[in-house]
């Protein structure tokens, strides 16, 4: 055999016993003593879909800080819920089945949960705050302005189901598209129907009857009947019209903070104009904890610590990036320049000074949610 | 190279790959990565519309790649303790067919087409409507189905075709009113200064599958109604649908096919053969920016440009949406929203505009290829068409076995000596008898065969008719003999040209595997006698099929641009799918 063959064939056993006593070796070592982690306390908060991905990026941090509540490390589960959802009893909650603490997008929806006996305690009654406001393309703002100075409800509850051509403006803008999204999936859209509604009754706490009434609801109708799909405004319209500019709506009734994150794509289809309605809707976003028996001390602490994360000055800045108006930060244009770029197209820095309107009890407000499918089955 | 050299890096080699086996580290985060599913993960399968795959396919590789590198793909941080990965599988669908599937699966589950994805991303969501509509129940959430990337219905036409149109029509928008116009015209594009060719060819595809065609037809019921039956209001109801004005008028745009097909993928690349093909075709507007890339066989002759008819279009926005089936948990339900945060994140939506999409995310602008410059226009359309109930969509697909236009097809098939070889005449047998199945019952059909010479083996007559004979002649087909392939196209043509144009798709479908041995006819004669009718509002469309590797292609070729069609190749593996798709074009 040739001495190279000799060495290979040596080499190559000793490469087999070094790896084999290696294994061995492994597998007969006690594993090495590791303190086991205790599990992390998870809690979970539901939050409106308009503070989602602030709240969500909100848990990251305060997740990765592995802050420690009774020696376990806490961590924030948020999940998405539309205040519809709960109030329709959509959302899977009940007494037995729930997240241990909610962000509504409005304070009226605790009092409407707690029609289901359900109990909760506010750990904080605002974090932010937003208005609904009409936002309006420019040259339509124009040819509807020939007809009326007053931009609010009755004049777009009157062009809605016209062209734009009996406008007196271009044929090639089609029918008149009002943009907002579908009430009976949305808050924001229940929210429009109730500014509707005030709109109509000229008062700003509405009674069971006003949202019943037939008379309302059959001006709402032309309104509701003129977006041309709500499948395609989904729940975020403002996000669509900056993708896809007055084709798909010439004004929309929005929070304002859906129109900041929105504006600069939509200012590029073209110049945007905004006005507030004289009877808005506040959303107040605040926090409340579930009361029930089976809520841990920890859990609630580890709620309380993220809350106390959230109305720091760095998660309230962030609220102002995204078109909010934090409780905890002025709004100015200095810290706040998204916002503030529209304050030239009509949004405010101080608060709107138009009404605030009242909703009437729950169920009204599912009567008028029924009368909605009823009328509006089709996307 | 020494010996010994060669031996020491053999040893080497074996120990660099002993010691790998037995160490249990991490992988070089740079290195290629391996994409099989943790073994913890949260699956979530998506179904697609095809031309998503154009950034799909990349954006589910490296959503899968960061999960297995332990980052969270929206953020790029470790992933916290306890966070489970995510592992996404894809595929894609037409979305007719996979909107069907669904519904199966929820109230039909032992039918033969049934997919149960954690996502199903159609092109539009009139597929979400009409599957809740027909299932009778909310299979899809339709306002919690985000749209992920956006592209208008346009009409691609050929940029002289549009500026004749608009010069015939200054300071207008052009759009259906004017397209119908040309239609009704006795002269048609004559009278608008072209000379040759006056009738008006279209296509579009099959709306039980394609989301461009079920738009388009849509699309053609508004203008139908607006212009034959004095419609204004701004949505179609059943009674429009219902109307005979409404669809005579749909059945009068129809005419104007020159042919159909299953897929948008056939007609990018026919009428990318040039205005001699069609004058306009259906498409989503990433489809016309894809031709004027050049990434077609064939380089467009001149520009194609879209046309946003004035009356209104039609947005396509992909929409992802998670079914209510029990197939989906809630974490799966949860997995699927941040697989869909990621596709709307902006790193990915710079990649659905770059592959000719409007994105979805409004912080990503529009930029190119979203430009004048491949024929498209940034700031159109300029309005939309309301989006009909569920009950008007499926009533209008339902129509269109009735407004559609019907076809004379003639399938030729070489049963020359040659076919006998490596079996393919055997194939061939049962791809002809998987295109006899699925042509439409409307249809009229065919059958000659030929070899040292030609038999009309089947006369011309309706499906119904024809059926049975032809699949119990073409099972007892077999091959011997020359090949005359110009005689035989040619006495085809006469069959048709013995008959009154009824206003059909006239079709050939000519099969052959070989050189022409036996025509007393040369392929001169049968180019003139096809461009003979090209002028005709139904010329004889020949659609050759290249049969196995010795096929004359070349000469198939000069057939193919003489109808202004394609050579399409087929082998004995694949020559029944390709059948399956011509049998789509009627």
């Amino acid at each position: 055999m040739p001495r190279s063959r000799v060495l290979f064939l040596l080499i190559l056993g000793a490469a087999i016993v070094v790896v084999i006593g290696l294994q061995i070796f492994r597998s007969t070592q006690p594993a090495l003593p590791t303190a086991t982690p205790r599990p992390p306390l998870e809690v979970e908060v539901a939050v409106n879909p308009l503070l989602y991905d602030w709240a969500t990026e909100a848990a990251q941090s305060f997740n990765a800080r592995q802050i420690e509540i009774e020696g376990q490390p806490a961590r924030v589960r948020v999940t998405s819920v539309d205040g519809i959802g709960v109030i329709r009893g959509n959302a899977g909650w009940s007494i037995a089945n729930h997240p241990t603490a909610w962000i509504p997008e409005a304070s009226f929806l605790i009092s409407y949960a707690a029609e289901s006996n359900w109990r909760f305690s506010v750990e904080n009654p605002s974090l932010a705050s937003t208005y609904l406001v009409w936002g309006i393309f420019q040259d339509r703002l124009d040819v509807l302005t020939t007809a009326s100075p007053t931009i609010d409800w009755a004049l777009f509850q009157q062009s809605a189901p016209k062209s734009w051509s009996d406008l007196g403006g271009s044929a090639n803008w089609g029918f008149v598209k009002p943009a907002f999204p579908r009430p009976s999936q949305s808050l924001v859209g229940f929210a429009v129907m109730l500014s509707g509604s005030a709109a109509f009754h000229q008062k700003e706490t509405l009674s069971d009857a006003d949202l019943t009434n037939s008379a309302f609801q059959k001006w709402l109708q032309p309104v509701v009947d003129a977006v041309p799909s709500f499948a395609t405004l989904g729940i975020q319209p403002g996000s669509v019209i900056g993708a896809r500019g007055a084709s798909v709506a010439d004004f929309a009734l929005l929070p304002e903070s859906e129109f900041v994150q929105h504006y600069s794509a939509i200012n590029t289809k073209g110049q945007f104009r905004f006005f507030y309605p004289a009877y808005t809707f506040k959303f107040d976003f605040p926090v409340v904890i579930w009361d029930s028996a089976n809520l841990t001390a920890a859990q609630r602490g580890a709620v309380s610590q993220f809350v106390n994360a959230l109305t720091q000055t760095d998660a309230q800045q962030r609220l102002l990036a995204k078109g909010f108006r934090p409780a905890k930060v002025a709004l100015t244009t200095a810290n706040a320049p998204q916002f503030g770029a529209l304050v030239n197209a009509g949004l405010t820095l101080e608060a709107p000074k138009s009404l605030l309107v009242q909703p009437a009890s729950r169920s009204s407000g599912l009567s008028l949610l029924t009368w909605f499918d009823g009328f509006r089955s089709r996307p | 190279m020494s010996h010994r050299f060669r031996s020491l890096l053999s040893m080497l080699v074996i120990l660099g790959f002993m010691f790998s086996a037995c160490t249990q580290q991490q992988s070089d985060p740079g290195a290629t990565p391996t994409l099989a599913s943790p073994a913890n993960a949260i699956q979530v399968s998506i179904i697609y519309a095809p031309e998503s795959d154009l950034y799909l396919k990349e954006a589910i590789n490296q959503f899968n790649l960061a999960y297995a590198q332990g980052r969270n793909p929206l953020t790029g941080a470790a992933l916290a303790s306890g966070e489970r990965p995510i592992y996404v599988t894809g595929k894609t669908g037409s979305s007719g067919t996979v909107a069907q599937a669904i519904v199966n699966a929820v109230i039909a589950p032992n039918n033969a087409n049934v997919e149960r994805p954690t996502i199903f991303a159609p092109s539009v969501s009139h597929w979400l409507a009409l599957a809740n509509y027909q299932a009778g129940r909310q299979i899809f959430d339709l306002t919690n189905s985000p749209a992920t990337a956006n592209a208008p219905v346009v009409m691609a036409i050929w940029e002289s075709r549009l500026r004749a149109l608009q010069n015939a029509n200054p300071g207008e928008e052009i759009g259906w009113s004017h397209l119908i116009e040309v239609l009704n015209d006795p002269k048609g594009w004559e009278s608008y200064g072209f000379t040759g060719r006056r009738t008006v060819y279209y296509g579009h595809t099959d709306p039980y599958i394609s989301s461009t065609a079920i738009s388009t037809l849509i699309a053609e019921f508004y203008a139908s109604a607006r212009y034959n039956a004095g419609f204004k209001e701004r949505r179609l109801t059943l009674t429009e649908v219902n109307d005979t004005k409404v669809q005579d008028g749909v059945r009068r745009i129809e005419q104007l096919i020159k042919h159909y097909s299953s897929r948008t993928t056939e007609f990018k690349e026919y009428i990318a053969q040039g205005p001699d093909y069609l004058d306009f075709v259906a498409l989503e507007e990433n489809d016309l920016i894809y031709i004027n890339q050049g990434k077609t066989q064939y380089r467009p002759p001149e520009k194609l440009v879209a046309l946003y008819p004035a009356e209104g279009t039609f947005w396509h926005e992909h929409p992802f949406s998670v079914p209510n089936g029990d197939w989906v948990s809630a974490e799966q339900r949860e997995a699927a929203k941040v697989f869909t945060d990621y596709v709307l994140s902006e790193v990915v939506q710079q990649k659905v505009l770059e592959a000719g999409f409007r994105p979805a995310n409004s912080k990503v602008p529009l930029g190119y290829p979203i430009s004048t410059d491949l024929g498209v226009d940034p700031n159109k359309p300029s309005t939309v068409l309301d989006v009909p109930d569920p009950a008007v969509i499926a009533a209008i697909q339902e129509s269109w076995s009735f407004v559609k236009k019907q076809a004379d097809v003639w399938l030729v098939i070489d049963v020359s000596g040659s076919m006998r070889d490596e079996d393919k005449i055997g194939q061939a047998k049962q791809a002809a008898l998987a295109f006899i199945d699925a042509l439409q019952p409307q249809s009229r059909v065919g059958l000659a065969v030929f070899n040292n010479e030609v038999t009309i083996v089947v006369e011309m007559d309706t499906y119904e008719k024809n059926k049975a004979r032809l699949k119990e002649r073409i099972s007892s087909l077999s091959a011997d003999s020359g090949t005359a392939l110009y005689d035989a196209i040619l006495q085809v043509m006469a069959q048709f040209q013995a008959e009154a144009d009824s206003n059909r798709i006239r079709a050939m479908v000519v099969l052959s595997d070989g050189q022409d041995t036996e025509s007393t006819s040369k392929v001169r004669d049968v180019t003139t006698e096809i461009s003979k009718g090209r002028e005709d509002l139904n010329p004889v469309i020949v659609i050759p099929v290249a049969y196995g590797k010795d096929a004359d292609v070349q000469s198939l070729n000069t057939i193919a641009r003489a109808s202004a069609t394609k050579v399409q190749s087929g082998d004995p593996n694949n020559i029944k799918a390709v059948l399956e798709v011509i049998s789509s074009f009627f």
